[in-house]
């Protein structure tokens, strides 16, 4: 066959149809209000820092949204040289390496949802998953989802922690429907602490795949499956110290103070984490494209504006947003890629 | 003449204007590239509801990505069929993540038998026989195909379909020149082998292959089909 004989067999070509065209311009052009015009930025700029943790709220939505992210890119992703036999014998491990994403993705959404829920901004906000039972019911399926497959493999009895820790998620949820606090942004206290134990789940969990990752024999497989943890946590990482940032900024940062303290140790950590993920990669498949995820920590301005934070307690909050979103965005895709390249599709 | 744009602005004025926020740049480029950016993606996923699904998520991209979108000899096509070509493959990989997740559940090996995302049932375009022909002649296509790696089915798609220039499609899939024109050699040889495997002839209705042992779309992370 050549270009030409498979030219023939397309089917032909068909217009979008009329209603639907006209619906998906009405709808594109009300989002494109919403997110640009009156845009997030001249939100927050109206609003200022002391609607800082709306916009904190705001923006861990970006892991989510990041996920969805597109770079244009199509560079080698997966070792064609890989036979079906090879991928094959490697399956089940590297389900076990990618699987926990799906977790940790519907776990960040349900947490967007209830941090989002405290503040009663959950109608104000635009996020992922905007109702308590769709979220949950997500992640229990894809928490089910990873035990089956752990159950099904003695190599999966590392994640055995972990999912002890998911299954302990029944409780923060019953404290967050038991929250008798104003559903307003004075109800900060009990929204932080639902994130962070949120948050703890989330690091047992790539714990877990870390622990996991390191017991695979197969030197290709393994250092694929580390690039790809490291990436998911730097990701964890990245807005993690977003929000803390916000948050911080809302209060009056003091030398010495506790949030000084941890803020500092989170912005140390992400840029650690930028440097450990490009020294995992070296030498991989996913050089290249890990590279391209960690210069985007490097030139989008984040880690400066936090640092900028900690010496003299102003931040440009939106640029700072924007600096996160770029790193998440750049995070995300190469998360994808990495994936596609474990997995063998890509 | 608004924002600067009148007559039939080019690409470039649009994406200047696209910038300071224009609504009627982005009125332009959606009406000129709509209907491009539908067919490819039907060509990608084999579903016109997935390709329906896959314009709004490109023109959204497009508006984000504003400041940042790459022209080649000043039209932005080769960059749209870029990240329609990304979020097919994106659509493919949910597909399968969605399809191997129930198959877990249900305590089933992984496979295509249902809810593979093509022709989905609740498209309503489905009721339409044309489409669901085409459909179908697309998917046996798409599974023909996918004896090429992916990286050379990218580039021999957008060549061959889409009608991309070598630049054009460096642009599109972020990679040089000369790696376009290396894999587009391999990818031709590999097509050469193809022949009498290749799908379904023109204007003909039949039933598609087995997915389950051959379904595989170009360029796509359909994850434990294989």
């Amino acid at each position: 066959m050549n270009e030409s004989e498979l030219r023939d067999l397309l089917p032909d070509e068909r217009p979008l149809p009329t209603g639907r065209r006209r619906e998906m311009e009405e709808r594109l052009m009300q989002q494109i209000e919403a997110e640009g015009k009156t845009s997030r930025r001249h939100f927050r700029l109206m609003v200022g820092a002391a609607a800082a943790i709306v916009v904190g709220v705001a923006a861990l939505g970006v892991v989510v949204v990041g996920d969805d992210g597109d770079r244009g890119d199509g560079g080698d992703r997966s070792d064609p040289a890989a036979s079906p036999d090879d991928r094959a014998s490697t399956a089940p491990l590297v389900e076990l390496v990618t699987v926990p994403r799906d977790v940790m993705t519907a776990v960040q959404d349900e947490r967007n949802q209830a941090t989002t829920w405290l503040l009663g901004i959950e109608d104000v906000l635009e996020i992922p998953v905007d109702d308590a039972t769709t979220a949950r019911g997500s992640t229990d399926t894809a928490v089910a989802g990873l035990r089956a497959l752990a159950d099904a493999d003695p190599a999966g009895a590392a994640y055995g922690p972990a999912l002890d820790d998911l299954d302990g998620l029944a409780a923060v949820r019953g404290d967050v429907d038991a929250d008798d606090g104003p559903r307003n942004l004075s109800n900060t206290g009990p929204s932080q602490e639902v994130f962070d134990r949120y948050g703890q789940v989330l690091t047992g969990l790539l714990d877990a795949q870390a622990a996991f990752v390191a017991t695979i024999d197969d030197p290709e497989l393994r250092d694929g499956a580390e690039v790809y943890q490291l990436v998911l946590r730097q990701q964890e990482l990245t807005t993690t110290l977003g929000r803390e940032a916000l948050l911080a900024m809302t209060s009056s940062l003091s030398t010495g103070s506790a949030e000084v303290a941890d803020l500092s140790r989170l912005h140390e950590l992400v840029r650690q984490g930028g440097d450990t993920l490009a020294a995992a990669a070296d030498g991989t498949p996913y050089e290249e494209v890990t590279a391209a995820a960690v210069g985007e920590l490097d030139a989008s301005g984040f880690l400066p504006a936090v640092a900028g934070l900690l010496e003299d307690g102003t931040m440009n909050i939106p640029d700072m947003l924007d600096s996160m979103d770029s790193v998440v965005v750049g995070l995300a895709a190469a998360a994808d890629e990495v994936e596609a390249g474990l997995t063998g599709t890509g | 003449m608004v924002d600067g744009l009148a007559g039939e602005p080019s690409d470039e004025a649009c994406l200047a204007a696209l910038a300071g926020g224009s609504d009627r740049a982005f009125t332009v480029l959606f009406e000129r590239y709509a209907d491009v950016v539908h067919n490819t993606a039907f060509r990608r996923t084999a579903s016109w509801s997935a390709a329906e699904d896959t314009v709004e998520t490109v023109f959204l991209e497009l508006w984000r990505q504003r400041q940042r979108i790459v022209t080649c000899e000043g039209s932005i096509r080769p960059w749209l069929l870029g990240v329609a070509a990304n979020r097919s493959r994106r659509w493919w990989r949910d597909q399968a993540r969605k399809a191997r997740a129930v198959e877990r559940l249900a305590g089933r090996e992984p496979g295509l038998a249902a809810g593979d995302g093509r022709g989905d049932g609740a498209d309503p375009a489905d009721l339409v026989a044309a489409r669901v022909d085409d459909e179908r002649r697309m998917a046996g296509l798409l599974a023909a195909l996918g004896a090429l790696p992916e990286p050379e089915q990218d580039v021999l798609t957008l060549r061959a379909w889409e009608g991309l220039g070598y630049e054009e499609i460096a642009v599109a899939l972020g990679i040089r020149v000369g790696t376009v024109r290396s894999r587009l050699s391999r990818a031709r040889a590999r097509l050469r082998g193809l022949e009498g495997t290749a799908a379904t002839p023109r204007a003909s209705t039949v039933e598609p292959p087995d997915r389950a042992a051959t379904a595989r779309p170009p360029a796509t992370g359909q994850e434990g089909w294989t």
